[in-house]
């Protein structure tokens, strides 16, 4: 892990440097039987690094759909999106899952596979990197540590709380020092005092080590974690307030 | 991803369904256990007929019989005398003829009793042919006789191999002949007395001294079952050069204006072991489809862990796993499969064929070849290093044949799909 040293900068500043993500007149259609249903209709976005993004919206808004088109899960019926500068669907398929290497993903329903223990789970992406066992078990620990699960090491999903669990997945997305994290609905399917804790964790990681953060919620007082929010409604922005 | 991460990755998903993988793994084990016993067995009963053929036959020896090997063509009425090998002998690298008596008769020795072959021949005649084989171990082989000496095969003195004689050199020993006179029943019998045992030759043969054949000389069978046809005609040339085995061969048959057959013996090996390797194909190619089976057992399986796994290979791919590094880890959980599975059958295979060749296979077959008893018959199974590394390889290949459409379909999966997979 490297700590960067905490600069502040403002939005101007950031403004001008090249955006990490910029999404540009994205839509995305898709048919739900025959039906085929708008999910994303323009949406126009620029997210410059050490952000921490919050994009509220109903269900049905779109909110998964922008997060899974971010990270390079899925493919824009129309529109660009560009990380770091590069259109992305210009790659091909292993590109891209080069690119996803280089982002750390944090599902609802915790996505871990079940006979990893929580070391195996943070091993895991290093691992598909080719990273050797050594390095690969000397970082796990160190993220498990970060993430508050020193004495969890060797559990395996089953025998951890739901808050553990994404404790365990948030040091999974950590490993391979993303460029950002993409959170859908992290805090789903915890209790809401855990749900604080980890948000205090996913807003010091932000804060100390300057990883960018794009969280789905549908939680007002999840939401007020992020520096920005971002409202979306039938596949549009329709409003944006910055702390 | 490392190719050892991808395996030990393989192993640990293996691990986790404990006994649906052990049954794929027993389905290959039983296909390659069926090939790896069917070929050893093979292998050894080959082995034995080569022993026993060089044994029973040297390369400069041919056999002359109106019975006919080949089972083709029709018998022929024509008959050989005894003193026909006169006439042979006169042919150009003809060393020695000598005619042979042969019936089934009744032998009497001890306490015992055995249908055997009893071979009239003439003794000074026969031990220049068999030199190695007709030779005595008890005893001694006499060169001037009357007519009750006999000189037994060692099968007879210790049919068991367990310690249990039914008689030694001095004892008598009872023949009995049975035939039809018109309407009547004829039995006819003589006591003789043993001269000789013969040392332990094995198994079967064709014309030459077999452990289960009771020797008396040629003067003595002619008299005594009343003919003076010979069965079969031995000659012994002075060369082994195949040009003029064959031209010698083809003399004596025109000498007898083809109403016989001359057997060349290295042929008769060369096409005994022709039909041994057919039949030893032919188990093997059954074999294989048990393999087959199993391979589509294999594919099954692959298919349902997919189907279970899939939001694990979205997981995978949200990671930045490629799609080659996907295909990898199930082709690899397939290829365990068939190691571990072509390991087991190995083990089982090996064992089958030790304990078949143990207990009797080869005196099944000895029995069911000749009609009586012919003594003990071990079959050693024969496994090489190239048979192991064969069949290991034929178990990899199935699997991953049969564990490649499942791993493509795997990789192939578009991450969004797999990550909402229920």
């Amino acid at each position: 892990m490297i700590i960067i040293s905490q600069t502040e900068t403002t939005q101007e500043d950031t403004q001008q440097e090249t955006p990490l993500i910029e999404l540009i007149g994205l839509e995305k259609q898709y048919m739900l039987g025959n039906v085929p249903v708008n999910a994303l209709c323009g949406v126009n976005l620029s997210v410059a690094p050490g952000e921490f993004i919050a994009i509220l919206g109903p269900s049905g808004s779109g909110k998964s759909t922008l997060l899974n088109l971010i990270g390079a899960l899925d493919k824009p019926s129309k529109g660009t999106v560009k990380i770091e500068g590069v259109d992305i669907s210009t790659l091909n398929e292993s590109q891209l899952a080069g690119i996803r290497q280089r982002i750390g993903f944090v599902f609802q329903f915790f996505n871990l596979i079940p006979r990893l223990n929580a070391r195996e789970s943070v091993e895991l992406p290093l691992a598909i990197q080719g990273i050797s066992r050594d390095e690969r078990r000397r970082t796990a620990e160190q993220l498990l540590e970060i993430v508050g699960l020193k004495d969890r090491i060797e559990h395996k999903p089953s025998e951890l709380s739901g808050g553990e669990r994404q404790r365990v997945a948030i040091a999974r997305a950590l490993a391979n020092e993303p460029t950002f994290l993409l959170l859908d609905e992290p805090t789903g399917n915890i209790d809401s005092k855990t749900a604080k804790e980890l948000m205090r964790l996913i807003a010091e990681l932000n804060e100390k080590n300057n990883i960018t953060m794009i969280m789905i919620t549908h939680d007002r007082t999840i939401a007020k974690f992020a520096k920005r929010q971002i409202h979306l409604l039938d596949g549009k922005i329709v409003k944006e307030v910055s702390k | 991803m490392k190719v050892v991460d991808i395996l030990s990755f393989g192993f640990n998903a293996i691990k986790r369904k404990k006994v649906r993988n052990i049954l794929a793994i027993m389905g290959v084990a039983i296909g390659i256990a069926a090939i790896i016993s069917l070929s050893a067995l093979g292998g050894g009963f080959q082995d034995m007929v080569d022993i026993q053929f060089q044994q029973g036959f040297s390369s400069d020896t041919l056999l002359i019989t109106t019975r006919g090997i080949d089972f083709f063509l029709p018998e022929s009425d024509f008959d050989m005398y005894i003193n026909d090998t006169d006439l042979i002998e006169e042919i150009e690298h003809v060393e020695v003829a000598a005619a042979q008596i042969q019936r089934a008769g009744l032998v009497e020795i001890g306490n015992y009793s055995f249908q055997l072959n009893v071979l009239g021949i003439d003794y000074e005649k026969y031990a220049e042919i068999y030199p190695d084989t007709f030779a005595a171990e008890n005893g001694s082989i006499p060169t001037v006789f009357d007519n009750e000496t006999v000189v037994i095969g060692s099968g007879i003195y210790n049919p068991w191999d367990n310690g249990t004689i039914t008689g030694f050199v001095g004892d008598n020993l009872n023949i009995t002949y049975v035939t039809r006179n018109g309407t009547l029943i004829e039995v006819k019998s003589y006591n003789a007395t043993i001269d000789a045992i013969l040392g332990t030759i094995g198994g079967i043969s064709i014309g030459g001294p077999t452990d289960s054949a009771v020797f008396i000389p040629l003067e003595q069978a002619e008299e005594f079952f009343e003919t003076s046809i010979a069965d079969i005609i031995l000659v012994q040339l002075d060369t082994d050069d195949e040009e003029i085995i064959k031209q010698v061969a083809r003399e004596i048959e025109l000498l007898f204006s083809d109403q016989i057959q001359v057997v060349i013996p290295t042929a008769l090996l060369a096409s005994i072991s022709a039909i041994i390797s057919a039949i030893e194909l032919f188990m093997a190619a059954v074999a294989m489809i048990s393999l087959v089976v199993a391979g589509v057992g294999i594919m099954n399986i692959m298919l349902t862990t997919i189907l279970e796994r899939t939001r694990e290979i979205g997981i995978l791919k949200s990671l930045g796993m490629k799609n080659r590094a996907v295909l990898a880890i199930f082709l690899a959980e397939s290829l365990i499969i068939g190691f571990l599975g072509s390991l087991t059958g190995i083990a089982l295979g090996w064992t089958l064929a030790v304990a078949l060749g143990e207990f009797g296979i080869g005196d099944f077959i000895a029995q069911s070849l000749s009609g009586t008893f012919v003594g003990q018959m071990t079959i050693t199974p024969v496994i090489s290093s190239s048979l192991i590394l064969t069949s290991v390889l034929f178990a990899m290949s199935v699997s991953a044949i049969f564990g490649l459409y499942p791993a493509w379909r795997a990789s192939r999966l578009k991450p969004v799909d797999a990550l909402r997979y229920e």
